[in-house]
């Protein structure tokens, strides 16, 4: 095993009541790195990510953070340990302004490092600071995405889940996206990025995962899978 | 298809005071019952007439703003947990009982009881969520609402069982006192306004507004709004959910338990006493939009108001009749019917 691990699965299975959607599924993310889960619709890539985030007890299997389990811990307790997710849905308070949706995300946080916060996510998404008063649940697909981010951001995560950031988006507000992680991980942030855009995913990332139906399929750096035969026939359509 | 049972919703949880469009609605159908009573009644037009419009409005007024804040927390308790507590009006027969027996068997003043019962009945609506209701979350609607019915018929036996159907009543020695020049029970126009009804009125807006305070100010008020507007957001912030919601059943149990004690002084108490209290504020909540505890302040005012109206359109009858009559319109006429947010 490497050293340096932030986040290790070992062989974790997880579902839904009867329903097993993961099959041992094993892998590490270093810290500082960005790791990318790609895979088809219904691989168990957000399966994954929501079992990390805990909203999911796996049903076997070891998840270690920095070496301590955290199996059973509620997403709650894991937000407190760094591991915030970006949810594919985004789930955020679309009743409430932009602002208090932020303010909502520094929830673990002191009100001085709330303020810090909320500059530096000020500083990333300017359009959040424009539209402070306005409520989520009217702001365009992209700019929740901001929003989901940056409310993410403010927990002042080690450990960023996000999944399917770039779902639903227009091709400039993609790449947009993509700018925002690499400006992410600048910040020392350790990011693990479920996507189905694999090209992009890839090129942005440190190292990949390939999952299908559950099980990881392949691993390697995230030119190694690129090139990859296997890969660019079934995720890149080359 | 890998997102199959990830419990994603829009929560409706209002806690800040809007009024409603439909206020207009019921304050034109509480002008129109008035000016029918003038129509059918030979009263109306007397003097002994006017005083009782004058009464029936300021019994209503009064007795209307403890209805909202019974209903209150009954909107609290859907707002966060989505659940429909029907035991609400048990739990606040049992705060009445507290009271009675703080009151009459160890003497002290029934009004201090609001520093002592609320916070006993937020322990146990805390111990019941925990125990009884959590397990049957996410369940279907159904099941609560049997689950909280057995609950609401367990407790009425239970206070049946302890203290028999004997109604119980507490006494107020300043009840007929005089503060100042200003003396009890207050006489406006001939309409007799008796102490304990305005305090009970003047106590309920104020625990309306420190609730108000507590759920939009302080930083467990804030995750029970973040709980109440989206569940798996809410943890993702770092809310811990399931205590919230402990916290939240406790919560507006309290608030139904300060609610009975500032009535007990005016009502006969029996275990059956809650029962009223429980519909009126099921139709309150409906009318204010579920989960909005603004809308079940004002609502609660208005069916205080349209109860003792009522009373003088059919003497004699059900006071309820018209608060049905107006539920009913509000089912029809709120096109988003039970689960619809009202205020906007």
């Amino acid at each position: 095993m490497r050293r340096n691990n932030l986040l290790v699965l070992d062989q974790v299975n997880a579902g839904y009541g009867g329903l097993q959607v993961l099959h041992e599924v094993s892998l590490e993310v270093e810290a500082g790195e960005v790791v990318a889960l790609v895979g088809a619709n219904g691989a168990g890539k957000t399966t994954t990510l929501r079992t990390i985030a805990g909203l999911l007890v796996p049903s076997a299997g070891r998840i270690e953070l920095e070496g301590e389990s955290v199996v059973g811990l509620g997403p709650h307790d894991l937000v407190r340990r760094g591991v915030v997710m970006v949810a594919e849905d985004r789930e955020l308070f679309g009743a409430l302004t932009v602002y208090e949706n932020l303010v909502m995300g520094a929830f673990t946080r002191s009100a001085d490092e709330r303020g810090e916060s909320l500059d530096q996510v000020h500083e990333l998404f300017p359009i959040l600071e424009e539209r402070a008063q306005q409520k989520a649940e009217t702001m365009s697909g992209g700019q929740q995405q901001m929003l989901a981010i940056g409310r993410a951001l403010m927990a002042r995560p080690r450990l960023l889940l996000m999944d399917e950031p770039s779902m639903g988006l227009a091709p400039k507000l993609v790449a947009d996206v993509f700018a925002t992680i690499d400006r992410i991980r600048s910040t020392g942030i350790t990011v693990l990025l479920v996507e189905q855009n694999a090209k992009r995913t890839l090129e942005t990332a440190d190292r990949g995962y390939v999952i299908e139906s559950g099980e990881i399929h392949l691993s390697g750096t995230g030119d190694e899978l690129l090139a990859s035969d296997d890969v660019r026939r079934a995720y890149l359509g080359l | 298809m890998s997102d199959a049972g990830a419990s994603s919703r829009t929560g409706r949880l209002q806690t800040r005071l809007h009024v409603p469009r439909w206020v207009w609605g019921v304050v034109l159908a509480l002008v129109v019952l008035l000016w029918r009573w003038t129509e059918v009644s030979d009263l109306a037009v007397t003097p002994a007439g006017r005083t009782i419009a004058l009464q029936a409005l300021t019994t209503g007024l009064l007795i209307g703003g403890v209805y909202g804040l019974v209903a209150m927390g009954l909107s609290l308790i859907f707002g966060v947990l989505e659940i429909i507590n029907f035991a609400h009006g048990a739990f606040l027969t049992l705060a009445m009982y507290l009271t009675w027996v703080l009151a009459d068997g160890v003497g002290i003043d029934p009004y201090l009881t609001l520093l002592i019962t609320p916070l006993l009945m937020f322990l146990v609506g805390a111990a019941v969520q925990k125990v009884v209701i959590n397990p049957a979350m996410g369940q279907p609607l159904e099941n609560q609402l049997l689950l909280t019915f057995a609950l609401s018929i367990l407790i009425e036996n239970a206070l049946l069982l302890a203290f028999s159907a004997n109604p119980r009543s507490v006494r107020l020695d300043y009840a007929n006192a005089s503060i100042g020049p200003v003396e009890f029970p207050l006489r406006i126009g001939g309409a007799i306004i008796e102490l304990p009804r305005i305090v009970a009125f003047v106590g309920g807006l104020a625990v309306a507004w420190a609730l108000f305070s507590f759920l939009n100010r302080s930083r467990v008020g804030t995750a029970i709004r973040a709980a109440g507007l989206n569940r798996t957001g809410a943890s993702l912030v770092g809310v811990n959910v399931d205590r919230i919601q402990v916290l939240t059943f406790g919560l507006g149990t309290a608030v139904a338990a300060a609610a009975g004690v500032l009535v007990l002084p005016f009502l006969t108490l029996e275990p059956t006493t809650g029962t009223q209290f429980n519909i009126l504020s099921f139709v309150i909540v409906v009318l204010g939009g579920l989960g909005n505890i603004g809308g079940a302040l004002v609502g609660g005012i208005l069916i205080g108001l349209t109860q003792e109206i009522g009373g003088l359109l059919f003497p004699g009858q059900s006071k309820l009749l018209p608060v049905f009559i107006i539920f009913i319109a509000t089912l029809f006429l709120k096109p988003e019917g039970l689960f619809g947010g009202g205020a906007e």
